[in-house]
């Protein structure tokens, strides 16, 4: 891995070196933020002495090039995380290092990108590009940089863009100080590759997208490394029971479609793994949002979100929401402050596991903004997948600021 | 023989339907809808009308704003720079940096394409929204999360709430399409901010739908500059007085304000809005108005 970035980066800014010589008016932006994050668990130390609180640094810093007016864009994102117990939660990613061409209707990435797919909130089914940073964060929203080289093609009858991906990244797990953490230790120095013997793989994949009257839709094929491993029981070098991650090579088709009426939002996504074999399963989300603008009277505009989450895997497979009913709420100040207010519910249909979140945030000055999420586990029965989080209820504080 | 005549006539009505719809949409709404407009306005309002001379003050009006939109025609398009500066009450103050790009569609039944650009406050950077405007019905509109790479479409409903925490509404920058209004002249009168020229004062009645407006006055000038605008809230309130200021001409012909302030008449509120020079004929076409280009807007 090391070895690739260094590769890509010398490249890119050797690219960029020539570029920039050529072309008089470029464009240097430098963005990006330095976060301070508190995580307090409400049931304090755990019986194995698991650690409360924790403290984490985060810093964020994205430098942008832009080229003979925006046809050349250069970024470089690195990312690193501090975390005061988890040796595993430090730790260093290039999220971004990229070149992306733009030409008439075509459009080209080089390098390690990211790529997000889908439309649905509670789950992120059909998103598969990147890799999950999930050491940041359980709810699967941070990603690793994924090296790919992409193409892409616009025209009035939608967009087609093809992927390669030739280096698979395998996914963060907390260690043992981590917190919440699975109760066995991951050992991620030795993961199982479904195919060959290490991360060079030709991953590849291609969607096409339209968007036409009140309706977006999307359809794509994967081919590669699966994102999620399967967790098996072993043994590490000293002889210490472990899981390993086994990353099993799919094939996956995905559909995307969003209706836009008025204030409602209708969404669906849905994906078909190995659809020609018999490992094949089905997962979708569907459901609704509807906005009231300016309710009740006020600036703030109050939003409902509600999902059903359905995986044919049902609770032998490793998804968390295997039948499950999101409902959630959203609240926006549309202030000067930006306030903004998330809370939802997931409701296990099938064990009746509840998860609750919250996630609250606004600006302070013209810098700073403050976030205060919480993640509570009720009534996790045994044998619900997030029953390993159960006595791992916590209260974040986070605080950036943004240069 | 029957069905052939039934055919004809079927054909040459639904013809005459959609010439007859075009016309309408060219010329705006027809003088009866538009007296219609203005007098059920005045219902609600509870204001009084000279009914005599209304049709014919729908008509000037009308005339008056569609030489405004046909002398605007024809701009191509246009990058621009925003700053904005929000006071409350007590004069404290927040900042806002944006750009905007526009790309005119050629023609009154089609609204322009458009992306705006946010750059300040710092925590929205790289964020960014575009829109594909529609004169009647809802625009279609995407916005770009640059920290999960995702564009998400989202409800146009929401032309009224305030832009980024200002006085400015969304209805307030795309609003300006001749065929989302029906008209009604007023007076002449010299412009209140500058006594030497003269100022058509002329009534707006919003068509579209989800406008957070009964009716605006607007004030223009012989060249076409919108100088003074006032906007009235759902009951009728006079809710918002936006001023326009420091014109310059681009292309010895398109004027354009560079200072914009909103005051809020029922809170105290008000914004700043300016802009550095726009820059005409960029060179922009419809691959840069796509989720794409949304994407890499910067």
């Amino acid at each position: 891995m090391r070895r690739l970035c260094t590769a890509l980066l010398v490249a890119t800014f050797g690219v960029l070196g020539t570029l920039s010589s050529a072309s008089a008016e470029a464009d240097f932006q430098l963005e990006g933020n330095i976060e301070l994050e508190g995580r307090f668990f409400t049931n304090g130390i755990d019986q194995d002495g698991r650690h409360d609180p924790n403290v984490s640094v985060s810093f964020d810093p994205i430098l942008i090039m832009l080229l003979d007016r925006r046809k050349h864009t250069f970024t470089f994102n690195p990312y690193f995380r501090w975390d005061s117990n988890d040796g595993k939660r430090t730790h260093f990613d290039i999220r971004q290092a990229s070149w992306i061409g733009a030409f008439g209707n075509w459009e080209f990435h080089v390098g390690i990108d990211k790529v997000f797919w889908g439309v649905t909130e509670a789950a992120h089914l059909v998103d598969i590009i990147n890799q999950d940073d999930a050491v940041e964060d359980i709810d699967g929203e941070d990603k690793l940089g994924q090296p790919l080289v992409s193409a892409s093609y616009w025209s009035q009858y939608g967009t087609l863009t093809a992927y390669i991906m030739p280096y698979f990244r395998e996914r963060t797990f907390a260690g043992v100080d981590g917190r919440p953490t699975a109760p066995l230790p991951v050992d991620t120095d030795n993961p199982i590759f479904a195919s060959g013997t290490n991360n060079w793989h030709p991953d590849w994949a291609v969607r096409y997208q339209h968007s036409f009257s009140v309706f977006d839709v999307a359809a794509s094929y994967f081919s590669g490394f699966s994102r999620t491993p399967e967790l098996v029981l072993g043994l590490d070098d000293t002889g210490q029971p472990v899981v390993r991650p086994f990353y099993d090579t799919i094939k996956q088709v995905g559909l995307e479609m969003q209706a836009t009426v008025g204030a409602w939002l209708f969404k669906f996504e849905g994906i078909n793994v190995n659809p020609t074999n018999d490992l094949t399963y089905q997962s979708f989300a569907a459901g609704f949002e509807y906005t009231f603008y300016q309710a009740f009277g006020t600036y703030g505009d109050i939003g409902i979100i509600s999902e059903y989450l359905w995986d044919s895997r049902g609770q032998s497979g490793p998804s968390f929401t295997e039948s499950d009913l999101f409902f959630g709420i959203r609240w926006e100040g549309n202030d000067v402050a930006t306030t903004r207010i998330l809370a939802g519910m997931i409701f296990d249909l099938d064990t009746s596991a509840k998860t609750f979140f919250i996630e609250a945030s606004r600006r302070i000055g013209d810098r700073w903004r403050i976030t205060l999420d919480g993640r509570f586990f009720l009534s996790v029965p045994i044998g619900d997948p997030a029953y390993v989080f159960r006595r791992d209820d916590f209260i974040q504080l986070r605080l950036a600021r943004f240069f | 023989m029957k069905l052939a005549r039934f055919w004809t006539f079927t054909l040459v009505a639904t013809f005459g339907l959609i010439a007859g719809l075009n016309s309408a949409n060219a010329a705006g709404v027809p003088v009866e809808e538009g007296v219609r407009i203005a007098t059920e306005v005045a219902n609600r309002c509870k204001e009084t009308l000279d009914v005599a001379t209304l049709a014919d003050a729908v008509s000037r009006g009308t005339a008056i704003a569609l030489a405004t939109e046909e002398y605007d025609q024809g701009f191509g398009d246009v990058e621009s720079e925003m700053h904005m500066v929000l006071y409350n009450r007590h004069g404290e103050s927040a900042e806002r940096d944006l750009r905007q790009h526009t790309l005119e569609m050629v023609g009154l039944d089609v609204g322009d394409k458009s992306m705006i650009i946010f750059d300040r406050p710092r925590d929205v950077a790289g964020m960014a929204m575009l829109t594909y405007a529609k004169i009647l019905e809802a625009d279609d509109q995407w916005m770009y999360m640059p920290a999960i790479k995702r564009v998400k479409r989202i409800s146009s409903k929401n032309k009224s709430g305030p832009f980024m925490g200002s006085e400015f509404a969304f209805e307030d920058f795309s609003g300006q399409e001749f065929g989302k209004y029906s008209y009604r002249y007023l007076r002449d009168e010299p412009c209140p901010d500058d006594e030497s020229l003269t100022c058509h004062v002329v009534e707006r009645y919003p068509l579209y739908e989800n406008s957070g407006y009964v009716k605006q006055i607007g004030w223009s000038d012989d060249m076409h500059r919108g100088r003074r605008t006032e906007f009235y809230n759902r009951r009728c309130d006079l809710l918002k007085v936006m001023v326009a200021s420091d014109f310059r001409q681009y292309l010895d012909h398109y004027w354009r304000a560079h200072k914009l302030r909103m005051e809020n008449q029922l809170t105290g509120k008000a914004t700043d809005l300016t802009w550095d020079d726009f820059t005409f004929n960029v060179g922009l076409t419809d691959a840069d108005f796509t989720q794409n280009s949304l994407k890499r807007a910067r």
